[in-house]
């Protein structure tokens, strides 16, 4: 199946970034051609596999207290906000 | 005492300095000389820090108080993408032009604390996505062997910066070769070390089950003196291995080498770049290393599996960007306007395109069919890793099909350009890690091209990695 412009339109709404038309036309017909070549992976056996297995992977916590981080670091990631206010980061409207 | 950059070494110069040839000051200011006048033309740095020779002086009184350290008063690079506080840091991404860093990241302050000089930030293929730093939002890379050429990716300026004699050393960060075949297509070392060898804490992630930081330098010594202080278990990153759970390894005199002949015999692998490899095995084996002929019937599905995985991982690392907490913000009448424009205009083609191709591999109906079977196929070939490794100490290949190529020869063609990675993703795939070495040269247009080989060996084998890549500068002389 041949993504479509109107598939790309989807993907970039889900994704939150805006694609030209025209752009959404050339991305459908890179990401067909990528898909194409992933797509092999479909022919391996895979069998002897299941999912669903925890495996190695395993939830890695730390006690919450401060690390050390230097105080300037705060002030810092609020520096970078493009719209600061006080203390805060401004933010639009989310509710309407 | 005259400093001659393009022969030194991180050893040599901490010799030197150790001898008091020269000052760490002296030695920074060579390199800002030599940065001054050949950035402009190669793009390697996207910034040089102001602080560098105040960091030079810190080091020199610490050398003055007696102190000896490896890395102590050398200058070094450090990838766009890894964080040092109240510097700036962009990913290479008009997104986040003019971020400051609010911390440092592990790596870089294990660096520090070792008193290297970090002179500055160098260019990379956006959000490190590219094989030939051309994505960069701040400017082509150029290769120094020759400027029409790319320098490889995406970690392209950390490894221009040491192939133009400047900085001694440099980091750059790994997700499918980024580290290894820009070392290649420069003609120096570099080592994507085991996955959680190195903290990525503070590197701004791109495949969080993939990305690891390593050295670029000139000889295998010096990479691996990198490796030595940036390597450990970090408390700020939960997928860094605590010391006692690695196995401890001394390299060998003789290597069980395995060569994945079919693999290696591949269509589009230029033929004189197998010549090099084949030579250089044959020269190996006359050293007295055995060398396996091996299959691996999964192993030229890596890339497939890599083109699924990264671009999943890419589509939700980068949803952090949305113009709210840093960057750029491109203000909508509503918030999901702001959302859309801020990472529409943010967003160079290269990361629109894996973000999107990951939302589809990840999206209800599509996520059985490409993610989850790709993650099985991992274990598949994960599996195969661990049955060769048993056979063999190492797996030998060469580090990429070509040596470097023009300056936009590949950019209309996505697929062309991530076949560059074909011989380096399996070991981000499986974790393992994986060097380039120098192994010669090849002609193209009556110029001399370098070309690499790769090693690749058991999860924390590095050893085995440094052993074999002193054995390949040692036949290459």
């Amino acid at each position: 199946m041949k993504l479509q412009p109107e598939d790309i339109e989807h993907l970039a709404l889900l994704s939150r970034i805006q694609v030209s038309q025209d752009e959404q036309v050339a991305l459908a017909e890179k990401i067909d051609a990528v898909l194409g070549y992933v797509g092999e992976i479909a022919k391996v056996d895979t069998s002897a596999y299941q999912h669903a297995e925890a495996g190695a992977h395993r939830n890695i916590l730390r006690a919450d207290v401060p690390t050390g981080t230097p105080g300037e670091s705060r002030e810092r990631i609020l520096d970078n906000a493009p719209k600061r206010e006080g203390d805060f980061v401004r933010v639009q409207q989310m509710f309407e | 005492m005259k400093i001659e950059l393009t022969t030194m070494t991180i050893q040599s110069a901490h010799e030197a300095l150790v001898r008091g040839d020269f000052t760490s000051r002296a030695l920074t200011e060579a390199v800002l000389e030599v940065i001054a006048a050949k950035n402009p033309e190669i793009n390697a740095f996207a910034e040089v820090f102001d602080d560098a020779l105040a960091q030079a002086d810190a080091a020199d009184a610490r050398l003055a108080r007696g102190e000896r350290a490896p890395l102590l008063g050398i200058p070094l690079a450090i990838k766009d993408n890894m964080l040092f506080i109240g510097h700036k840091a962009s990913s290479g991404s008009k997104i986040l032009e003019g971020y400051v860093s609010p911390y440092t990241s592990t790596a870089v302050e294990r660096l520090l604390k070792a008193g290297a000089i970090i002179v500055g930030r160098t260019n990379m293929d956006e959000f490190a996505m590219g094989s030939s730093s051309e994505t960069c939002a701040y400017g082509v890379v150029k290769n120094p062997l020759d400027v029409s050429r790319v320098p490889g990716g995406s970690s392209g300026g950390s490894a221009a910066a040491v192939a133009m004699d400047s900085v001694l050393g440099s980091l750059g960060s790994d997700t499918g070769g980024s580290i290894r075949q820009p070392a290649a297509l420069c003609g120096i070392v570099g080592l994507k070390p085991t996955y959680g060898a190195v903290s990525r804490y503070g590197l701004m992630a791109m495949g969080s089950s993939l990305d690891q930081i390593g050295p670029f330098a000139r000889t295998v010594d010096d990479v691996e003196a990198l490796f030595s202080v940036i390597a450990g278990k970090d408390p700020l990153d939960g997928t860094s291995i605590e010391d006692e759970d690695k196995p401890y390894v001394l390299p060998k005199h003789s290597y069980r080498i395995g060569v994945p002949e079919s693999f290696v015999n591949m269509e589009g692998v230029d033929d004189d770049v197998r010549e090099r490899f084949s030579s250089m095995i044959e020269m190996l084996k006359n050293a007295g290393h055995t060398i396996v002929p091996i299959e691996m019937p999964t192993l030229p599905l890596a890339l497939a599996i890599y083109y699924i995985l990264m671009p999943a991982e890419v589509s939700s690392n980068l949803a952090r960007f949305d113009g709210v907490r840093f960057g750029l913000r491109k203000e909508g009448a509503k918030l999901l306007d702001t959302y859309m424009q801020t990472r529409g205009e943010g967003f160079g083609a290269e990361v629109r395109r894996r973000i999107l191709l990951g939302t589809y591999v990840l999206s209800a109906g599509y996520y059985d069919a490409y993610y989850n079977k790709a993650v099985l196929v991992r274990r598949k070939l994960t599996d195969e890793f661990k049955a060769i490794l048993k056979d063999v100490d190492l797996i030998a290949t060469p580090t990429s099909p070509s040596p470097a190529f023009k300056i936009g020869e590949k950019t209309a063609d996505p697929l062309k350009m991530y076949l560059e990675d074909i011989f380096t993703v399996s070991a981000n795939i499986t974790g393992v890690p994986g060097i380039s070495v120098p192994n010669g040269t090849v002609v193209r247009d009556g110029k001399d091209l370098p070309v690499g080989i790769q090693f690749m060996a058991d999860h924390f084998h590095e050893p085995y990695l440094f052993g074999i890549g002193k054995d390949v500068e040692r036949l290459s002389k």
